[in-house]
Order: C-alpha cells, then sequence, then structure tokens
C-alpha cells in the first residue's frame, strides 16, 4: 500500500469511535474521529479524505444533515459515504442510498464485518 | 309501489270518517223519517177523530132525507187536512154509497152504484167497531159510524196521500247526502292536515337522521306536541346525544392512540439506538480481543471471553426480537420481492447453528423437493426459518433428529411451497398448538428456566409468513413436533396493504 486510505468517523459515542478507529486503524488505515457534525464537516474541509463513516443520530445536525451540506460543498461532495446505522428499517437503507450514501453497515457489527466491508468498498470505488 | 305513511294516514282516517258520518246519516234519516211517519199518522188519525160522526150523521140524513149540505160539510171536513185523498161510505153489505175523491182541492161527489169493496183490509174491518188503520202506498182508515142509538150501518173508509211523507223523505235523503259529501270534504281536509302535522314530525326525525348517519351529531330535533311524538323525539334527542358523547370519546381516544402509536414508534427507534450502540462497542472489543488481536491471551480468558461473547450476541438478539415484534405490531410489515433460492436461506441458517448442533450431537437432514420460490422477501424469511430452526435446536434431546423439507402444497386452488422443520422434543398439548404463537407465549413457567429465551421468535415468524399470505401451524405428538409453514408459489399474490409503495 503506497499510502494510507484517510477515514472520518462521526459518531456521537465515544466507545464506539474508540472501536472503529482502533479497527480501522490496525487495519491499515489513517483514522480521524469527531463526536459531532460540525467536528466532522471542520476535518474533511481541512484533510484529504476518501471515506467518511457517518452515524444517522446525531446531536443537532443529523447524519442526513450531514450528507446535504457534503453534497453542496465542491470539495467535501467527491467523499464516499458509509451509514453507521442502528435501524434495520429498509425504508433507512433506501434513503441512505437515494441520498448518495455508497453503503451502510448495521449496529451491532463486529471487527470483522467492519474491517471487510471497508476493505470491500475501496475495492469497489477502485474499480 | 310504495304508499307513503302520510297517504295511509290519510286514507284511513277519510274512510273513518265517512263511516261514522255514514252511520250518524241513516240513523238520523231513520229518527228523521219514523217521526214524519208518526206525525202523518197522528194528524190522520186526529182527522178521523173529528170528523168521522159529522160526515157520518151528515151522509145518514142526506141518504134518508135528501139532506142538501152533506156536501158542503165534506168540503169543509176535507179541507182540514191536507192529506186526505179519499173518503168513502161503505154499508156493512161492502158496498160503496158514497166517494169522494180529492184531487187539487176539487171534490168530485160520485154516486155510484152500489160497487162492491174489494179491498181486503176494508173488508176484513168494515165490521169492527174499533178504528182500524193500513199503512201501505197511502194511509188507509177505517173508522165505524155510530148513531146516537148505537147502530153501526157504515163505516167510514179514509185514505190519506203519503205525498207529504215521500216528499220530507227524499229532501231529508238529499240533505243527508250532501251532509255527507260536505263532511268527506271536510273529513279528507282535517285528515291530510292532521296527517301533515304527524308525518312532519316524522320528516324531522328522519331527516335529523339522516344527517346523523352522515356524521353530524349536532343535531336536535324540536317538537313539543305533549304527545308521544315528543316522547319520541326526546327519546331520540338523548340517543344522539349519548351517541355524541361516544363519538366524542371515540375519537379523543383514536388521537390519543395515534399520539401513542407515534410516540412508540419514536421510543423505539431511539431504544434500538441506544441498546445497540453499546452493544456494538463491547461485542466488537469482545471479538476483537478473543481474536488475539489486543495481545496475547490465555485459555481461561478465551474462555470467560467466550462465554461473554455469547451472551452479548444472545442479548443482541433477543433486544433484536423485541424491537422487530413492536415494529411488526404496530404496522404490518414491508416486504421486498424477489426471487429466492431455497438452499440459499436454510443453509447459511445451518452454518450459524453449527456449533449448537454439535454441541447437542443432533443430526440435521435436508430434502428440499422444491428449491426455489419466484417471490418473497429472502431476509425475513430467512428469519422466519431462523426463528423455526433456533427452536427446533431448543427443545431437541441430545443426539435427536431435526428434518427440513421443502414440499409443493395445494389448498384452495392455489400453489404453496410447504415448508417443513420436525423435532424429537417433548409434546405440545393439543389445547395450546395455536398458543405458541402468539407473543411472549411459553409452554409453562419451567420452560423460561429450562430452554431460555423471551418467547419471541415464533411470533415474529407468524408475523412474516402471514405478510406473505402464508399460514403456520404446529402439529404435535409423543414421539415428534412438526411446524410447517406454507408460502404462496409466486402469481400475484397480495402481500400486505402497504407493500405496494415498497417494491422498487
Amino acid at each position: 500500500m503506497s499510502q494510507a486510505k484517510r477515514i472520518v468517523v462521526i459518531d456521537d459515542e465515544e466507545d464506539i469511535l474508540d472501536f472503529v478507529s482502533r479497527v480501522l486503524t490496525d487495519g491499515g488505515y489513517k483514522v480521524f474521529t469527531a463526536k459531532n457534525a460540525e467536528d466532522g464537516i471542520e476535518v474533511m474541509k481541512k484533510e484529504e479524505i476518501d471515506l467518511l463513516l457517518l452515524d444517522i443520530m446525531l446531536p443537532k445536525i443529523d447524519g442526513w444533515e450531514v450528507i446535504k451540506i457534503m453534497k453542496a460543498d465542491e470539495k467535501m461532495k467527491k467523499i464516499p459515504v458509509a451509514m453507521l446505522t442502528a435501524r434495520l428499517d429498509s425504508h433507512d437503507k433506501i434513503i441512505g442510498l437515494r441520498e448518495g450514501a455508497v453503503d451502510y453497515i448495521c449496529k451491532p457489527f463486529t471487527a470483522d464485518d467492519l474491517l471487510s466491508r471497508v476493505n470491500d468498498m475501496f475495492k469497489y470505488m477502485e474499480e | 309501489m310504495r304508499i307513503s305513511f302520510r297517504t295511509k294516514v290519510v286514507a284511513l282516517m277519510t274512510f273513518g270518517i265517512i263511516i261514522l258520518f255514514l252511520l250518524i246519516g241513516i240513523t238520523f234519516s231513520i229518527t228523521r223519517t219514523n217521526e214524519l211517519k208518526k206525525n202523518i199518522i197522528d194528524e190522520a188519525n186526529n182527522f178521523v177523530e173529528l170528523t168521522r160522526t159529522e160526515i157520518g150523521g151528515a151522509f145518514v140524513r142526506y141518504y134518508e132525507t135528501g139532506f142538501f149540505r152533506f156536501r158542503e160539510i165534506v168540503v169543509r171536513q176535507v179541507d182540514l187536512s191536507s192529506d186526505i185523498e179519499n173518503i168513502q161510505i161503505v154499508g156493512l153489505d161492502k158496498r160503496i154509497y158514497f166517494e169522494s175523491r180529492t184531487s187539487e182541492k176539487e171534490h168530485f161527489f160520485l154516486h155510484i152504484e152500489r160497487r162492491v169493496i174489494s179491498d181486503s183490509f176494508i173488508v176484513e174491518n168494515i165490521k169492527k167497531m174499533e178504528v182500524n188503520q193500513k199503512f201501505d202506498k197511502n194511509l188507509v182508515i177505517v173508522a165505524p159510524y155510530i148513531n146516537e142509538y148505537g147502530v153501526h150501518n157504515y163505516s167510514i173508509v179514509y185514505s190519506f196521500s203519503l205525498e207529504r211523507l215521500d216528499k220530507g223523505i227524499a229532501s231529508l235523503h238529499r240533505n243527508v247526502f250532501f251532509l255527507c259529501i260536505g263532511i268527506i270534504l271536510v273529513g279528507f281536509v282535517i285528515s291530510h292536515l292532521l296527517s301533515g302535522r304527524i308525518t312532519s314530525h316524522l320528516k324531522s326525525l328522519s331527516s335529523v337522521a339522516e344527517k346523523i348517519a352522515a356524521g353530524d351529531f349536532n343535531q336536535v330535533v324540536n317538537i313539543t306536541t305533549n304527545d308521544e311524538f315528543e316522547e319520541l323525539a326526546k327519546a331520540f334527542n338523548l340517543m344522539t346525544s349519548e351517541i355524541r358523547k361516544d363519538v366524542r370519546n371515540l375519537k379523543n381516544m383514536v388521537s390519543e392512540l395515534r399520539r401513542r402509536d407515534k410516540e412508540r414508534t419514536l421510543f423505539l427507534a431511539n431504544l434500538s439506538h441506544e441498546l445497540r450502540t453499546p452493544l456494538t462497542a463491547s461485542l466488537g472489543y469482545v471479538d476483537y480481543m478473543e481474536k488475539g488481536k489486543l495481545g496475547k491471551i490465555t485459555p481461561e480468558q478465551t474462555h470467560s471471553l467466550a462465554i461473554i461473547k455469547r451472551n452479548l450476541e444472545r442479548l443482541t438478539r433477543e433486544i433484536r426480537s423485541l424491537i422487530d415484534i413492536s415494529k411488526y405490531s404496530l404496522r404490518s410489515i414491508k416486504l421486498t420481492l424477489a426471487p429466492v433460492s431455497i438452499p440459499n436461506i436454510i443453509e447459511p441458517v445451518l452454518i450459524d447453528f453449527h456449533p449448537d448442533i454439535e454441541l447437542k450431537k443432533l443430526k440435521v437432514k435436508t430434502n428440499y423437493a422444491v428449491r426455489s420460490l419466484p417471490r418473497g422477501d429472502r431476509d425475513y424469511l430467512k428469519t422466519v426459518f431462523e426463528n423455526i430452526f433456533r427452536n427446533a435446536i431448543k427443545f431437541s434431546p441430545d443426539g435427536g433428529v431435526i428434518s427440513i423439507t421443502t414440499i409443493d402444497h395445494k389448498e384452495r386452488n392455489k400453489k404453496f411451497v410447504c415448508f417443513t422443520i420436525s423435532n424429537q422434543g417433548p409434546m405440545i398439548p393439543q389445547k395450546k398448538l395455536n398458543k405458541i404463537f402468539e407473543p411472549f407465549y411459553q409452554i409453562d413457567r419451567s420452560t423460561k428456566k429450562s430452554y431460555g429465551g423471551i418467547g419471541l421468535g415464533l411470533s415474529i415468524a407468524r408475523i412474516i409468513v402471514e405478510a406473505h399470505n402464508g399460514r403456520i401451524w404446529a402439529e404435535s405428538t409423543k414421539e415428534i413436533t412438526v411446524f410447517k409453514y406454507i408460502i404462496p408459489y409466486g402469481g400475484k399474490y397480495v402481500a400486505s396493504k402497504k407493500n405496494s409503495s415498497n417494491r422498487r
């Protein structure tokens, strides 16, 4: 791997952030974490980011809003988004995919789930 | 043909009035006729009493001595009565000695050649000493003339015209007739007006009832007639106000239920998020640690981590089914229909449960007579199988056999695929075979302890099967317990109502 892929994770749960960043870091990715949408957007504006893992239920600005804000921004709209969701409703899946999310990962997920899904996403995007 | 109530009332009342007045008219006319008749007879008898001696005496004198004033006397007497028509002097030998005819006040005195009387009534009474009368075409009175010596030689036969009576009766009938016509007309008008009042009450009742039926419960009937109609109106208003109250309560209840439903949905979404997030972190790290990604772990630690992991997984599963059952019972589930490969939904479940199968040394046999389903929701059908299979493992004795088959099934001329999952677990009593599909149902308290689980798997399975328009049931004997469910084989089957909006 020439250079580590850079991933932003936005989730209001610190333990999730801890776990996700641990697994992805161990998996060879460079991980930025944000506890809320504003921080996440700031990071994405500053850094070169390859993937966003986004929780839907966030305080103040929720996941859907974040996607809208990103779409309106020249730089951010190129970043692929995967939703981290606790909801199993197919309704959420549909909205998520229509709004431009690449994939969704349902909670609870194991380390293997997470890593293999993220790896698959990058493989898919390179193709 | 529809005859309105009003027409019926009018007809009935008119008919009644006609009958009543006809009776009155007939009675009245009979009374009046009798009165008239009596009057004429009385007058005639008075006339007879007044005149018979004078006329008789004058005749005898005239007959015996040629008394010249006889004619004058008769004329004078005859003028006293308007009804007298004829006076005859008849001898006891039945011969007429004298006869006068009155026609328009002209008197003809006839000296007939002693004509013999033929009228049987006169003949019968000619010799009698008292006055007799006959009422026929006219009134005939036979009165004896007895001279001063008490000798009875002649009788006087008076004949009275009944023209006055006939005229009276005719005019009476005419009057009664016109009276009747008048009364019928008046009766018709009165009954029309009366019935109009009655039916107007009925109309106001029925128009209000129609408005109420259309959902306007603020209607009140105003009838103040101080009779049964007012009572009816009062009862009606009471009923309406009760209904109004009930409807208001129901509306409140419905909006309250809707509000709660919304709250419940929101609560479930939050619960789902709140419970899964900690589970994700815990389960994730336990799994990660168990795999040695966070440094070397001892065999004892591996064992403990496996137990933690298994319990966290169980917790995840129970939470999921709890949320699912609440969600499904809130609204019908949404199916995503696509062709389904049956082994593809069954085999992965068998792999997932491999450790449990090994643990109980179970033998699992599969036989797919049908391998595909043209339309079904893969994920949900997998859940159905998983829940029933988990149940089969749970109740199987160690070393038992679980047999899984799919086969064609026909019911009500429709083609189904029948899934059969059998186990050798304890017999389920006949009475409880249906209840096991109800949420939170446990066959007895002890099942909770010995088998675990909160009893939602089968009810979730039933909800999904029924959403596919299928049916699920269980059969149980001492040797074997079989769960069967049938899913319609393709065609255009209607799943849940909300389903169509979800088809992409």
